[in-house]
């Protein structure tokens, strides 16, 4: 019973780690994009939606259907006005480009938001769970993990079987190509950036309502992500859900064993599979 | 450094310069005849801001304060405080404190809170000797790293870890339970101290007659307590302890929650110090009980203005718009205890002076007596009691004292009551 329980928590966060991993998996795969801000754009849009709440005087679970048009905004612009001039076959730049983009970010929150810690509350809604047996699964991290889902299948579908999906592949695949043949791939990297970092807008609103927010946690989820995406294969969409959920099981199962290993046994198999099969579990090359 | 000589050597230099106005470097050094330096390294930005705002205020108070100088034996002296911001950076702390001693020749020395700024500050103050007063960290996380001896010039007031677990223990002990304490701690240095089976918590839990459930310790910024959660259940804890920081807390407690794992004490070091993380919580903070250095409800007046701890918070909170915060006490009483000490030194200018009179300190400050010796010679201890976040009645928490045992310097404000979960 411990360990199915082990495994169900584990599940569930797996849920949370694929909402910060497919974003980046979404930039790696069509723009070689390293995004090391990633995590200060989640607590960007978490500060931004704590203050909005707060401002506008709405329900807490308001704050997503602001947070997500937020981030698409954010992240397009973004693609528009800096990383666009820096996506080259090279990943260096781009690297640097994120790296200066978080340190700079950070220090912008610690000026208009200060050291504080903050938090959106949901009150009892967030302390709820289904009891199962002898099992409890939360309320929230189920309707996490369930988006996770979601998102995930929605992306896939997309870029399977829509037309921006095909420009999107066209565009990864090889962008000069992709433009000889009408598709415009700086507007199809536009959209990716703004994808992933509306989904961060979601991450956003489950870490603020989760755990607490302040200007230098950015980093902190940052290399679950990276190993989620990793694990997947770089750039693979239902691959980065599947690492995201084996980084959230490996943790959990592995604190049970013992409360201290928990977030190394997670680092183990992320190092295990970058021994065994480099180029992660989903990847066909 | 002999000041008497620097000052002959400035009286001299102005007489071969004639008109001193005209050499700026002479000026200086003229001025520097009368002006009493101190060097005020605080962590302003950063993850430790939250304590630089409260010395920031001080400053700013103290510098009107001082406007018109300082009367000392009869004599007028100006004084000039030289202050940088750390950034909550240990090494940047130890640099400011190297270029304000070699380059900006202060009198005396104040690395203002919190341990990453006191210690490497300390460091330095006692290598180059320079008269250096600290506060707002325990006082082994000064002294022991640097050999737990006795130094020659820098001193430090406020609580030890001794008095913290006292404190927890007689917070645990003033409530109904069945005397099962599940704690919660992080891989870090506090982590391991507060853990330790020799000075740490447990050895004195077990004393007073508490069962400890320690579970290994918690990486920070953990997502996941559900193993934690469990060990707790199954022992059947009705206290919980530790020292968490508000991020973790608040993800430990809502899965607490969700986990139907309810204690009905929940008592942390660190992370409810400021009513920002408390409200970061949420409603499951109501209830949770914490340490207290400083509240507006002390005893003590301020040996300078004659405020008490009341008429500090209420001026606080007027004029930054936000709530008190436990800092706020020390970061006043610290300019006590330096305006005390250059005032009963014989040569305010000389440092050996200054650091004689700081040694002999014997205040009563806003935060209750400041006097060297004891646990250590470098070291005051200041009071510690137990306190509990209630539904505030202004805002939306306040911080009730609801243990002072230890240190019986007031009656409780109430009795420690179950968590509402």
């Amino acid at each position: 019973m411990k360990w199915l329980d082990a495994l169900v928590q584990g599940v569930l966060l797996g849920g949370l780690y694929a909402q910060y991993a497919l974003g980046m998996a979404l930039m790696f795969g069509v723009m070689r994009i390293v995004n090391i801000a990633h995590g200060d754009l989640v607590i960007l849009l978490a500060l931004l939606g704590i203050t909005l709440v707060g401002v506008l005087g709405v329900s807490p679970l308001v704050a997503p259907f602001l947070l997500v048009p937020m981030g698409v905004i954010i992240g397009w612009a973004l693609q528009r006005g800096v990383l666009n001039r820096v996506v080259k076959a090279d990943p260096l730049p781009s690297l640097v480009a994120t790296f200066g983009l978080s340190i700079a970010l950070q220090n912008l929150m610690l000026q208009i938001w200060s050291a504080d810690t903050r938090s959106l509350s949901l009150g009892a809604l967030s302390s709820m769970s289904i009891e199962l047996g002898p099992l409890y699964v939360g309320v929230l991290p189920l309707g996490v993990f369930a988006f996770a889902v979601a998102l995930t299948a929605c992306l896939h579908l997309a870029l399977r079987y829509t037309k921006f999906g095909r420009a999107l592949r066209a565009a990864a695949a090889d962008g000069e190509a992709a433009t000889l043949s009408g598709v415009d791939a700086k507007g199809v990297y536009a959209l990716a950036t703004a994808i992933a970092v509306g989904i961060l807008g979601a991450a956003a609103f489950c870490q603020a309502t989760r755990t607490t927010v302040a200007p230098a946690d950015g980093g902190a989820q940052l290399i679950y992500a990276f190993e989620a995406v990793i694990i997947g294969g770089m750039g693979h969409i239902s691959g980065a859900f599947l690492g995201a959920m084996i980084v959230g099981i490996a943790q959990v199962v592995g604190s049970r064993a013992d409360p201290g290993w928990g977030i190394l046994s997670g680092h183990i198999v992320f190092l295990l599979v970058l021994a065994l099969r480099p180029q992660g579990l989903m990847s066909r090359t | 450094m002999d000041s008497r000589r620097l000052n002959g050597m400035t009286r001299r230099s102005i007489l071969a310069a004639g008109v001193a106005a005209l050499a700026a470097p002479a000026v200086l050094r003229a001025k520097s005849s009368s002006t009493i330096k101190i060097g005020f390294v605080s962590p302003r930005t950063g993850q430790l801001s939250q304590f630089g705002e409260t010395d920031e205020y001080a400053l700013n108070w103290i510098r009107k304060f001082l406007a018109d100088g300082l009367e000392i034996r009869g004599k007028k002296y100006s004084i000039e405080i030289l202050d940088r911001d750390a950034q909550s950076n240990p090494n940047r702390a130890s640099e400011l404190a190297g270029e304000l001693i070699q380059n900006g020749e202060v009198h005396l020395m104040v690395p203002a809170s919190t341990t990453d700024v006191t210690l490497p500050v300390s460091e330095q103050s006692e290598l180059y000797g320079v008269p250096c007063v600290s506060s707002t960290a325990p006082w082994q996380a000064v002294i022991m790293p640097r050999g737990g001896g006795q130094f020659h010039w820098t001193y430090h007031f406020f609580w030890g870890l001794e008095d913290i677990i006292a404190t927890y223990v007689n917070i645990w002990r003033s409530t109904e339970s069945n005397h099962k304490v599940g704690l919660l701690l992080p891989r870090n240095t506090d982590g391991e101290v507060w853990g330790d089976e020799k000075i740490g918590l447990p050895p004195s839990m077990r004393k007073a007659g508490f069962d400890v459930t320690a579970p290994s310790k918690f990486q920070p910024r953990t997502n996941d307590f559900s193993a934690q959660i469990a060990e707790f259940k199954k022992a059947g804890c009705d206290i919980l302890g530790g020292l968490v920081y508000p991020g973790d807390l608040k993800t430990y407690v809502l899965q607490s929650a969700q986990q139907n794992c309810k204690p009905r004490v929940v008592t942390a070091a660190a992370g409810l110090l400021f009513p920002s993380a408390v409200e970061a919580i949420g409603p499951l903070g109501t209830g949770m009980s914490t340490e207290v250095w400083w509240t507006p409800s002390f005893p003590y007046k301020s040996s300078l203005t004659g405020e008490t701890s009341a008429e500090l918070a209420a001026k606080w909170e007027s004029s930054t718009g936000k709530q008190w915060t436990q800092p706020l006490g020390y970061s006043h009483a610290i300019w006590e205890v330096i305006i005390d000490t250059l005032r009963r030194s014989q040569d305010p200018l000389d440092r050996g002076a200054i650091r004689d009179a700081l040694k002999t300190t014997d205040l009563h400050t806003l935060i209750g007596q400041v006097k060297f010796g004891g646990v250590h010679p470098n070291v005051s201890k200041t009071p510690i009691l137990g306190g509990q976040w209630v539904k505030g009645m202004k805002r939306p928490f306040d911080l009730k004292i609801v243990e002072t045992s230890l240190y019986p310097i007031m009656e409780p404000e109430g009795k420690l009551q179950p968590m509402a979960w």
